[in-house]
């Protein structure tokens, strides 16, 4: 089955960028270099997405999270002295419970994936176009969530130019 | 039942799983224990990453006609948006005031 | 074959033609997978040969028109018309010495050239050029173009902190600050042929136009064409939006300090950009690749090259716009005006095409 290996390899491959790339963001000194490293992730995260089977999700991941990673980048390069050395980790007692914190989600959530029984799939997984079906359902199963985010889009909006402008 | 970890080979449910509790993990570490404000957010954007993920894996693998899975994942893309625009604004309220972007420097609530 | 192509096959379709040929002969001796895979490489190096040529033609006609429009007469002594000149140029650019500058941020600045090219080569494989002829045609085009069209800047902005030279960040940063700005008016002009043709594959757009091109639907389809060629020049930041590399301010901006081949990388990704945003604008404007007598390919070629040709005259017309100008037209002006032509869109479409569901 060739195709099966390809998608293996493709999401080993993709999938071992994007962690490097959220290590990577962990791990670098400064900012602009953080931003590059989130960059790897998310781009690498859509490709896993095409792997999936979400053509769409993966469109928008890259058409949404250009700009979003331009205006971090941007927010970085404005607001982080340049010159000032600075340690980029919290304190050291902080920095070693933060990272045992995050290891033991990272193995409880495993070990439980895991061993749960996963029911049987229902129907084929498919590699057709997800636009149309997307659409359908944001229209008509869940057009109150739909509703609810664009109002929550216009809330935030509101307050953070309230925010950022009393200072 | 002790855990039995799936073959590497082919891709099922258990592996698009276990790459978002990745990113997720990673991302809380970075929450965690960075200090410029700007980078946690960014650590936040993964956590949310691997969240679409496992949320993009459920909806191959469990329900592939239905695609909840992805509207979802759509949901929190937008909310991501939301909460970026107002953490933004939250750390220039906060740099206006402090003229600094490190997280732990804003501590006058501790008393 | 499309009924509107008179001629033989092999005019009509040359690359189907030779293709299916060379898969045949290649079929008989290897197993499948093969074939397949050694003709994707082929024709991904054929795109990118065409790439480099339309470029150099690109050039060319650039100072050639440019100096028409001026009343000068233009490079004239490289080849007939001096028309080999931009051969000329890219010999000298690659003979010259590759400078890293000190201080500079040495990985990001090396790569940052190609950051901003290999976009700019993809959004050219996602380009319809006949019926069933193209690199790919994804049920997502336009969203994938408009994306990789941001990841760009992104490139450039890295060329820009990279450099360690204060011209050089702000020109990166004029930049970031544009897309933001511009691709919100350029996102949403676009959406008005997906949502006439309702589907956002760019061969489907195309084959929507059969009846009537989108830029003669009035009264949204002239105005959403020219917000999207306004922020389409703003995107591959040419005059007169070209704020990042504006000489009079920031000496070269974000290319400053970049020189020989990676200089010359920059100059190629502008110019395939350049071309890609005429593309695109007749796929969802302009029908693309359908028109009488000739192949398709070459309609598509013909409108693309006439778009690129307005960006010229735009060009050597415009003075170069204040930064806080260019900022008051995205957010006052261009903004507005797109979201309303949407609404409108959307309106047309459901009184003249009835509910889908």
């Amino acid at each position: 089955m060739p195709v099966d290996f390809l998608v293996a390899g493709g999401f080993y491959t993709f999938g071992l960028a994007s962690i490097i790339g959220a290590i990577g963001l962990i791990v670098a000194r400064n900012v602009f270099h953080s931003a590059l490293f989130l960059v790897v992730t998310l781009a690498s995260v859509a490709a896993v997405f095409v792997i999936l089977g979400a053509d769409f999700l993966a469109a928008v991941q890259v058409l949404v999270y250009v700009g979003a990673v331009m205006i971090l980048i941007l927010f970085g390069l404005m607001l982080t002295p340049v010159n000032l050395e600075v340690p980029h980790l919290a304190s050291a007692g902080q920095a070693v419970s933060g990272v045992l914190v995050a290891g033991a989600v990272f193995i409880v959530t495993t070990a439980t994936l895991v061993s749960v029984q996963w029911p049987k799939v229902v129907g084929i997984p498919s590699d057709a176009p997800t636009t149309e079906q997307i659409g359908e359902s944001l229209f008509t199963t869940y057009a109150l969530p739909f509703e609810i985010a664009s109002v929550l889009l216009l809330v935030a909006m509101i307050g953070a130019l309230v925010i950022a402008r009393e200072g | 039942m002790p855990p039995a970890f799936p073959p590497l080979y082919p891709i099922t449910l258990q592996h698009g799983l276990i790459l978002g509790a990745a990113l997720f993990s990673i991302g809380l570490a970075g929450a965690l224990t960075k200090r410029n404000s700007i980078v946690i957010l960014m650590a936040i954007e993964v956590m949310l990453n691997g969240v679409n993920v496992t949320f993009v894996a459920f909806a191959r693998q469990l329900e592939p006609a239905v695609l909840t899975g992805q509207v979802f994942a759509l949901f929190i893309i937008t909310v991501a948006a939301a909460e970026a625009a107002v953490g933004l604004a939250l750390i220039i309220a906060i740099y206006h005031l402090r003229h600094s972007v490190q997280i732990d420097e804003a501590n006058e609530l501790q008393g | 074959m499309p009924s509107s192509c008179f001629l033989p096959a092999f005019i009509c379709d040359p690359f189907a033609y030779v293709g299916g040929g060379l898969h045949g002969a290649l079929g008989s001796n290897l197993a499948e997978p093969l074939p397949t895979l050694i003709l994707s490489v082929a024709a991904v190096a054929m795109l990118t040969t065409i790439i480099a040529v339309v470029v150099m033609s690109q050039v060319w006609t650039e100072r050639r028109v440019v100096a028409m429009m001026q009343g000068r007469i233009g490079p004239n002594r490289v080849g007939p018309s001096g028309i080999l000149q931009p051969v000329a140029d890219a010999v000298k650019l690659l003979m010259k010495e590759d400078i890293v500058p000190f201080g500079a941020d040495r990985a990001i600045f090396l790569i940052a050239p190609l950051i901003v090219l290999v976009p700019s080569l993809a959004v050219w494989s996602l380009v319809p050029w006949g019926p069933g002829l193209g690199v790919a045609d994804i049920d997502v085009g336009i969203l994938l173009v408009l994306g990789l069209g941001a990841f760009t800047t992104l490139g450039i902005l890295m060329a820009g902190w990279a450099s360690s030279n204060k011209y050089a960040l702000l020109g990166g940063m004029r930049v970031a600050a544009q897309l933001i700005s511009y691709e919100i008016p350029l996102v949403l002009s676009a959406m008005v042929p997906v949502l006439w043709a309702g589907t956002m594959s760019l061969q489907g757009i195309v084959e929507a136009q059969r009846g009537i091109w989108n830029i003669a639907i009035l009264p949204v389809g002239p105005v959403a064409f020219l917000l999207f060629l306004t922020a389409g020049i703003a995107e591959v930041n040419r005059s007169p939006f070209d704020l990042a590399e504006a000489e009079s301010e920031i000496i070269a901006g974000f290319h400053t300090e970049y020189s020989g081949m990676r200089f010359a990388l920059f100059f190629l990704a502008e110019y395939a950009n350049s071309f890609a945003v005429g593309a695109i604008a007749s796929v969802l404007f302009l029908g693309g690749w359908l028109g009488p007598i000739l192949p398709p390919y070459v309609w598509m070629f013909v409108k693309a090259y006439g778009v690129f040709l307005i960006l010229i005259w735009v060009r050597s017309t415009l003075p170069r716009l204040r930064y806080d100008q260019l900022m008051q037209f995205a957010w006052k002006v261009a903004l507005p005006i797109s979201l309303a032509t949407l609404v409108i869109t959307a309106a047309l479409v459901s009184l003249t095409q009835g509910s889908v569901a």
